[in-house]
């Protein structure tokens, strides 16, 4: 079975999923006219969907994955922007966050983006869907911060991994052949790490009945981290991540789905 | 060579006419008639505009360039109705679905002097699925923009978010009608599978709870 093949199979198991988290989506908007983070993640959703269904259908009628600069990339720009405004209407405060936070978040994207034109030279693509990507990182960044989700122990522990994630992937760069693939294997490692980590953070959250901004907060986090993984996989590792953003979208609208904790 | 101006004033001269006689809702409905069909002219020019600088196949710019620039055409009267004139959710909804029919009603009118009427199926699906399509992109549009209102007066990245919701959607109709087959059938389809899907969540979804004006504005 060829790699392609695998990979219209997969995404399409993905949207039948979406699909699904579309309608508990909107059942949320339903039970509660004025949630506008649900309603916004509805949006959300509807968007990446889009941009999934885009992609299989290209591919199935023009034989290849690779597609040009086109619709579906502002579906999937609007899906982080839309995401973004999850966090936006979610965390309406005033409040920017620590100047240490934002820092550390811009850094990041500017290295993803630097990453990006690097692996596929599209630069009009990547400067736009990585100011999109920027922005939904300092919100992120932020939400995080204000609810309080993290510790202080944990901003360092996950400073330092975003910090060795970048500097991996810049390091792959100029690593002879053999030491590769020792170093993409540590890389893959710690993607899985900072996706569990977040899993059972978000999960905890809902669970122990904590405050319902952390736990979205935390869920975007892993949408997010999950989002960046998928740009930095290759076959077939690719697969599993892009089924993992599918999964955190999951957990971001099941913890959307909880009433209590002020919004 | 289709003279698409002259089309337009054949067209729009009796909804012109009209207005003298309508009054509320009727009117604004012809308005938003009117509006989509100037919107499709002028989209027009600027996808043939592009179609020459870009020297892409006019295949290729109906599926990468035409969604993007139709899209922010018809978002102009509605972003001027809420923030400018301040019309209601309902008013704007109306608006919104009249300025859909419209555009889809001008593009179909030039779709039929270029390609003809021969097969009366086929011109009620194409009818039937770009008339539903275009609504749906605004339906999509106009409850984006209330959402977006309902807690900021104009968020740019709410905006930008939504707006690429009904461009992809465009997009993906125009990529799958492209060409004939299979593809073509799910891409008459999805309009109305869309349609559907919208009326069932408008149903489900009180829009009168949410404001009229951008809460910001109306302090």
């Amino acid at each position: 079975m060829s790699m392609d093949l695998i990979r219209i199979l997969l995404l399409t198991v993905d949207e039948v999923i979406l699909i699904y988290i579309v309608f508990r989506a909107f059942r949320n908007v339903r039970r509660q006219a004025d949630d506008v983070p649900a309603a916004f993640l509805a949006f959300a959703v509807v968007s990446y969907l889009v941009n999934g269904f885009y992609w299989i259908m290209f591919s199935l009628m023009h034989g290849h994955m690779r597609m040009p600069f086109s619709v579906a990339d502002f579906s999937e720009d609007g899906s982080l922007l839309l995401m973004a405004s999850v966090l936006t209407s979610a965390f309406p405060e005033k409040e920017k966050g620590s100047l240490r936070v934002t820092l550390g978040a811009a850094l990041f994207a500017i290295g993803n983006i630097v990453l990006w034109n690097y692996w596929n030279g599209e630069w009009v693509k990547n400067i736009m869907g990585g100011l999109c990507y920027a922005y939904l990182v300092w919100h992120t960044a932020r939400a995080l911060w204000i609810s309080g989700a993290l510790s202080r122990r944990d901003w360092i522990v996950w400073g330092v991994a975003c910090a060795a994630l970048l500097a991996g992937q810049f390091l792959l760069m100029a690593l002879p052949s053999w030491l590769e693939s020792w170093m993409n294997g540590w890389m893959y490692a710690l993607m899985l790490a900072g996706t569990v980590f977040l899993t059972v953070r978000t999960i905890r959250a809902v669970k122990t009945g904590e405050d319902r901004r952390k736990a979205i907060s935390l869920a975007v986090a892993g949408s997010v981290w999950t989002t960046t993984c998928v740009y930095m996989c290759e076959e077939p590792a690719w697969f599993v991540a892009e089924s993992t953003v599918t999964f955190t979208i999951a957990l971001l609208t099941w913890a959307m789905e909880r009433r209590e904790g002020a919004l | 060579m289709i003279y698409s101006e002259n089309l337009l004033v054949c067209i729009g001269a009796p909804l012109l006419i009209t207005l003298f006689f309508l009054k509320n809702d009727s009117r604004r409905f012809a308005v938003g008639l009117l509006a989509g069909m100037g919107i499709s002219l002028l989209a027009g020019y600027i996808n043939g505009f592009l179609f020459l600088v870009s020297g892409n196949e006019i295949e290729m710019t109906a599926i990468y360039i035409s969604p993007v620039v139709e899209e922010w055409m018809k978002l102009m009267p509605l972003l001027f109705g809420l923030f400018v004139l301040k019309r209601d959710r309902r008013e704007l909804l109306l608006v919104a679905v009249a300025i859909g029919a419209g555009f889809a009603t001008f593009e179909n009118c030039l779709y039929i002097l270029q390609n003809g009427v021969e097969n009366v199926f086929y011109t009620l699906v194409r009818g039937l699925s770009v008339g539903v399509m275009h609504i749906v992109c605004m339906v999509l549009m106009n409850l984006g923009l209330i959402l977006s209102s309902k807690y900021r007066l104009f968020s740019v990245s709410s905006l930008f978010g939504v707006i690429s919701v009904s461009m992809g959607f465009h997009g993906l109709y125009n990529l799958l009608v492209s060409q004939p087959g299979v593809t073509a059938y799910i891409g008459y389809g999805l309009p109305l599978l869309a349609a559907a899907l919208l009326y069932y969540i408008f149903r489900q979804i009180d829009l009168n709870e949410y404001p009229s004006v951008p809460e910001s504005n109306a302090n």
